[in-house]
């Protein structure tokens, strides 16, 4: 496992801590009964915390899944060298 | 998901979701058109489903704050509502990192669960007022007190100028109000308040616009002697008598002024309305509360940022009025211009 992808997991263990672990990497908005405004709005801050980044409000539509958000994670140029 | 600011031309899926959470206001393309498109400080925003609709949607206003006579804008969060879980608060995010501090005053439980979660510094004694009230419920009073209060209440309630008594004015027989158009408004510039809402005269010319046909908005200018010492803009409901927003450089001289302003508006009235604001200053609950005003309630004001928390002081010294933001547009909006 890439540390983005660690790191990521770590993020979305501390906002769904009920999720089991095997089940994170297919968290999304639509299927998460746990994933609410509340949980949305620490998740953003969790992430920009974790990964030291400010996200840019135009980006939130790519924040809508675990896989979304792996896959914007890593088309941040500061994030490509954490490798995949 | 998508996120847009709204313009017009998604007015019907932005109804269809108003509908559905009970967002009155919204349901008036009127209102909605001149608060949200009319001036650049006040935006809708809305996030759709992939299929078209309206998920969620938050409104923001700017609004001009002084601490101590030094300018602080906050960002005000009207119509916050979620259809679908989860995408409001990518909303949320969008108005927090659209202003330095933002301020939430009322709201739902849903806000008020993010503003815990975010850490925002809650500000108590908000104290809603209200004159010839209906009647107060309170959590685990018991059914028969909440049924006897609504009785009574029903044969003890009056016309709101039966509270303008003599006393009252001999003792604010200095303070005189003027009418005016808010085209001729001017706003205050020194007072005594270490933290208010202080907006230019173009902002109080919209916001408070008496020309607008889903509200009616009535100003007054306040008086002593000759000089002006305050004003106060009144929301003329139906049913309410709502003091919207006031300013003034003396807390005790600005309190008589706003009373006679609310007897003024209800002097000719045949319901029996009820009259309603919002204080902070003690010296101002003094007053109101001699003069037919009762405690209702401790409305929420917290404020805060993703980052930062405020440094405010005392909310006793503050001017805090209803009308902030969407405040008394909320369920008081004419809707008979649809």
């Amino acid at each position: 496992m890439s540390d983005l992808e660690s790191r990521l997991q770590e993020c979305f263990v501390t906002v769904f801590p009920d999720i089991p672990a095997c089940e994170i990497t297919a968290t999304t908005l639509d299927t998460t009964p746990q994933w609410d405004s509340v949980a949305t709005v620490i998740l953003v801050t969790v992430l920009e915390e974790q990964f030291a980044i400010t996200i840019d409000p135009g980006d939130f539509h790519k924040l809508t899944s675990y896989r979304s958000i792996r896959e914007y994670l890593r088309s941040r140029p500061q994030n490509a060298a954490l490798g995949v | 998901m998508r996120l847009e600011k709204y313009d017009s031309r998604q007015y019907p899926a932005l109804s269809v979701a108003a509908r559905k959470v009970g967002a009155s206001s919204l349901l008036n393309k009127d209102f909605v058109d001149y608060y949200y498109l009319a001036q650049p400080w006040s935006e809708l925003h809305l996030a759709f489903e992939e299929d078209g609709s309206c998920a969620a949607f938050i409104g923001w206003e700017r609004l001009r704050f002084e601490q101590n006579g030094q300018e602080v804008p906050i960002g005000f969060a009207t119509n916050f509502f979620t259809l679908k879980p989860g995408m409001g608060g990518f909303l949320w995010l969008q108005w927090m990192k659209s202003c330095s501090f933002g301020l939430v005053f009322g709201g739902s439980e849903q806000t008020h669960q993010i503003v815990r979660k975010q850490n925002f510094t809650y500000y108590p004694g908000m104290y809603v007022y209200t004159m010839n009230g209906r009647y107060s419920m309170y959590p685990g009073e018991p059914v028969w007190r909440n049924t006897l209060k609504r009785v009574l209440r029903h044969f003890v309630r009056r016309q709101l100028r039966s509270y303008k008594t003599r006393s009252f004015e001999r003792e604010s027989a200095s303070i005189t109000i003027e009418e005016i158009g808010s085209r001729n408004a001017s706003r205050i510039e020194a007072n005594c308040f270490s933290f208010r809402f202080a907006p230019k005269e173009d902002y109080l010319r919209w916001r408070y616009n008496s020309e607008l046909g889903f509200v009616r908005y009535r100003w007054f200018n306040i008086f002593e002697q000759t000089k002006r010492v305050g004003y106060c803009v009144i929301n003329d409901a139906p049913a309410q008598v709502i003091v919207a927003h006031s300013d003034g450089i003396d807390p005790k001289k600005l309190a008589y002024g706003i009373l006679k302003a609310v007897f003024r508006v209800a002097e000719n009235d045949e319901k029996k309305r009820t009259a309603l604001l919002v204080s902070s200053h003690p010296a101002m609950q003094e007053i109101f509360t001699r003069y037919g005003f009762e405690l209702d309630a401790d409305r929420p004001m917290a404020i805060g940022s993703l980052r930062a928390k405020p440094n405010l002081e005392d909310p006793q010294h503050w001017l805090i009025n209803f009308g902030l933001g969407d405040n008394d547009l909320r369920s008081f909006i004419f809707h008979s211009k649809q």
